[in-house]
This record gives C-alpha cells, structure tokens and sequence, in this order.
C-alpha cells in the first residue's frame, strides 16, 4: 500500500457539522452490535459523509440516526455475527448485511466514485488488487496534489476486513476500529517519511485507497481475483481525471431505499368497542377509586393523627423535665414516632399517585390496545 | 414512585436509628419512664384525658351497636 493510500479529502464544514452530528449519536444507537462491527459501520457512515455529492440527497436518504440504527438493526444479528467472528473459518463467511445496507446508501449518494473506483487491470507486484469490489471500499477520485488532503493512516495487516460482491460471500475479518485506526494514522506517519502533499505524484496503482479499501482489501482479495475472472467484460474503465468533473456535474439518481421502508401507520377506533369499553370502564374505574379512597384518607388521617402525636411529644420534651436522661428518652420516641408519620404520610401520596393514578391509566391503557388497532396509511 | 419510597425509607429508617439511639443513651444515663408520665401527667393531665377518651370510644361503641341491632 502506498503513502497515497493513507490520505482522504478533508470534508467541507456542513458535512462536517451534520457528520459530528450524526456519527456520535448513531454510535451511541449502534451499542448492540459487536465493537468490531460498530466501529465498520461508523467508518463506513464517515466515509459516506466524505463522499457525498449531494448533501441533501444524503440528508434525505440518512434522515436521522434512529432511522439508521433501524435500518442496520434490521440487518444484523448479533448473535450470529458474534458466532461467525469467533468460528474459525472466520473470513470466509457472506458478507455482513449491515454492510451490504450501508452500501446501498453509498451507491446512491456517491455514484462518481463508484464509476471511478472500478480500477483497472492491476499490475501483479500488487499485492491486493482491487477488482469488482464494493463501491464504499472503493475511491480513487482524490486528487493526489490537493493541498487539502490530511493524512489518513490505515494498516492494512492488522485491519483484514474483506468487503466481498453480494454474489462472492467472503467474510469480512473485522478486527480493528476503523476510526481508531484513521485516528492512529496521523500520528504513526513518520518523520522519515513526509506528507502526501510534499511528495511527488506517485504511480496510478499506489493512488488513494481509501480507509474502507484499507479496512477491507486485503481480506477480500480472493474474491476480486474471482470476479475478475468471472466478469472481466463488466469491469468498466476508470475514468480520467479530466472526466471527474463532468461526471461531478452530473446529480446523481435519486432512489428509493426499499431496505429501511418502515411503513407508516395510524390508530383507527374500533367504535362500537370503544362505545361498550366506555361504558364498562367508566363505573368500574369509579368504582375502583372509591374503593381505593376509603384506606387513602384513613391513612392520611392515621398519618396527621401520628405527626401530630410526635410533634406533640417533641415539645414536651423541652416543657419540664429535670433530668437531661427523660429529655434524651422522650426526644427519641417523638423522633420514632414522627418518623412512623412520615411513612404513613408517604402511604398516602402512594395511594393517591400510584394506586388510584395506575388505576386510571392501566384503563386507559387498556382501552387503547383493544379499542384501536394500527392501519397503514 | 419507586425512587420515592427510596427516600423515605432511607429518612424514616435513619429517624428511627436516631430515636432509637436517643432512647438508649437516655436509659444508659438514668432516664426513667416513671418519672417521665408522673411529669406529662402533672403538666398534660394525661390520665385524666385517657380516661376521657375511653369514655368517649366506649360510648361510642354502644351506641354504634345499639344502631346495628335496632337496623336488624
């Protein structure tokens, strides 16, 4: 892998706003997946930020974290998964379906670095070539001589991650936080080895893998070399760099996720049901409250009955008595009793706020689950 | 709710720990219950108040027994 390989465009400040965002709140949402399959995910959702051509269209697709979460909640299975990376033919697996879902997303956000990602015949000293891969581990749409470019650190050898086509199931070995490792990046370039930017140009084939190339390449090599013989005629072109901003004026397609559809619902009464549950409820709840006020307010009289008793004793206390001994005795008892009353007073706010309140909303409750039922729209 | 009764269980508990160390030290140091009620007795009249409302609850009693019996 090349010093190319380690770079990423900086993003502009709106997508570095809506990303700083997004991407901490979706990692707060993604805590059921394996640490190993979160950190994929968030890398990949970055990357989808970084290359986004059209931020709105992004927005619109993304909607919101939740929706996300939901989205790759639907696709993942977390026991399976935490099987799949345990087992020992572990690499070897179908490719994670969160991973096909973020895809998809990509593909439809980012459609110029697909079509100049698909690479061209890579030279054989290469030792991970990537052929036919997925789009999102692919991009060599960066310019190398951009002066915005920042140093983007990946080891590859320690990141195995396959990113295989749907139809070559390989399985990606996720091993290493992908943003940990972006992170590490900028530090571990050494001084002996200078920024991307003050170096010169270097060969086409050592031209900017991106992170999720880095994370996914060498593990899925096997299955770019099969479907490079498999499908050598649908492997297009990259395109050159004076083709780039034509195909940047170009929107990309709008289209519509059918993987997060949630359909939309709402309530519909049952009348009649509704009627008779009114009906029924009405005198039983009232029924039920009266039945509860009756210990309510004994228990509010047996309680101010109580604070009234100790605070009686408590002034007693200090109303006579010679020997600093009775004080002592008479002062804990009105303490003891005072505390008794404060416990029956509680009883009280009990009785009313959760007893006869719990009463009133489990009808209610009730009579929402069986006099409504969800209707798609 | 259950954060409520939380905290007034740990109130009422330290209530009763404190009284009951009252009570105890106040034994300890020649506190005695005799003397106690001979003093409220003297400044509450607290025999004389017992006796009245025994009276009253027994009065009472009867008198909700009599209706009970007189309804039958």
């Amino acid at each position: 892998m090349g010093i190319m390989s380690l770079i990423v465009p900086k993003q502009s400040e709106v997508t570095d706003i809506n990303k700083q965002k997004f991407l901490p709140e979706l990692g707060r949402l993604l805590t059921f997946m394996v640490e190993e399959d979160r950190q994929t995910a968030l890398a990949m959702y970055s990357r989808l930020f970084d290359d986004a051509e059209d931020e709105q269209l992004l927005q619109n697709l993304l909607e919101s974290p939740t929706r996300q979460a939901v989205v790759i909640a639907r696709a993942y299975d977390a026991k399976e998964r935490k099987k799949q990376l345990e087992s020992p033919t572990h690499g070897e697996e179908q490719t994670p379906g969160f991973v096909l879902a973020i895809d998809r997303l990509y593909q439809q956000v980012a459609p110029r670095h697909l079509e100049m990602a698909e690479p061209e015949e890579a030279p054989a000293e290469e030792p991970a070539p990537v052929v036919n891969q997925f789009s999102l581990f692919e991009d060599d749409a960066h310019p190398i001589d951009d002066s915005e470019y920042v140093p983007f650190q990946i080891e590859a050898d320690t990141v195995p991650i396959a990113e295989p086509v749907e139809e070559l199931p390989v399985e990606p070995e996720l091993s290493a936080p992908a943003e940990e490792e972006a992170a590490e990046g900028e530090e571990e370039l050494p001084a002996a080895e200078p920024r991307p930017e003050e170096e010169a140009p270097l060969p086409e084939e050592e031209e900017p893998q991106d992170l999720a190339e880095a994370v996914f390449g060498e593990a899925s090599a096997p299955a770019q070399e099969q479907s490079r013989h498999e499908e050598p005629a649908e492997e297009p072109t990259e395109p050159s760099r004076e083709q780039a901003p034509a195909a940047e004026s170009a929107p990309p397609a709008p289209a519509e996720l059918d993987l997060d559809y949630i359909p939309e619902t709402k309530r519909k009464a049952k009348v009649f049901l509704l009627i008779l549950y009114v009906l029924l409820a009405v005198p039983v709840t009232l029924a039920g409250i009266v039945l509860l006020l009756i210990p309510t307010v004994l228990v509010l009289a047996l309680s101010l009955l109580v604070i009234g008793g100790g605070s009686a004793v408590l002034i007693a206390a200090f109303s006579g008595f010679p020997k600093l001994a009775d004080i002592l005795i008479v002062v804990g008892t009105a303490v003891i009793v005072l505390a008794l009353g404060l416990l029956l007073l509680w009883l009280f706010v009990w009785f009313i706020g959760g007893a006869i309140g719990g009463l009133i909303r489990n009808v209610i409750e009730l009579g929402r689950k069986w006099c409504y039922e969800e209707v798609p729209v | 709710m259950s954060k409520g009764w939380r905290i007034i269980g740990a109130i009422v508990l330290v209530l009763v720990l404190l009284g009951a160390i009252c009570i105890g030290v106040g034994f300890m140091t020649g506190g005695d219950v005799a003397d106690i009620y001979s003093t409220l007795d003297l400044r509450y009249n607290l025999s004389g108040r017992w006796e009245q409302y025994s009276q009253w609850a027994i009065t009472s009693f009867n008198n909700i027994v009599e209706g009970v019996r007189g309804l039958w």
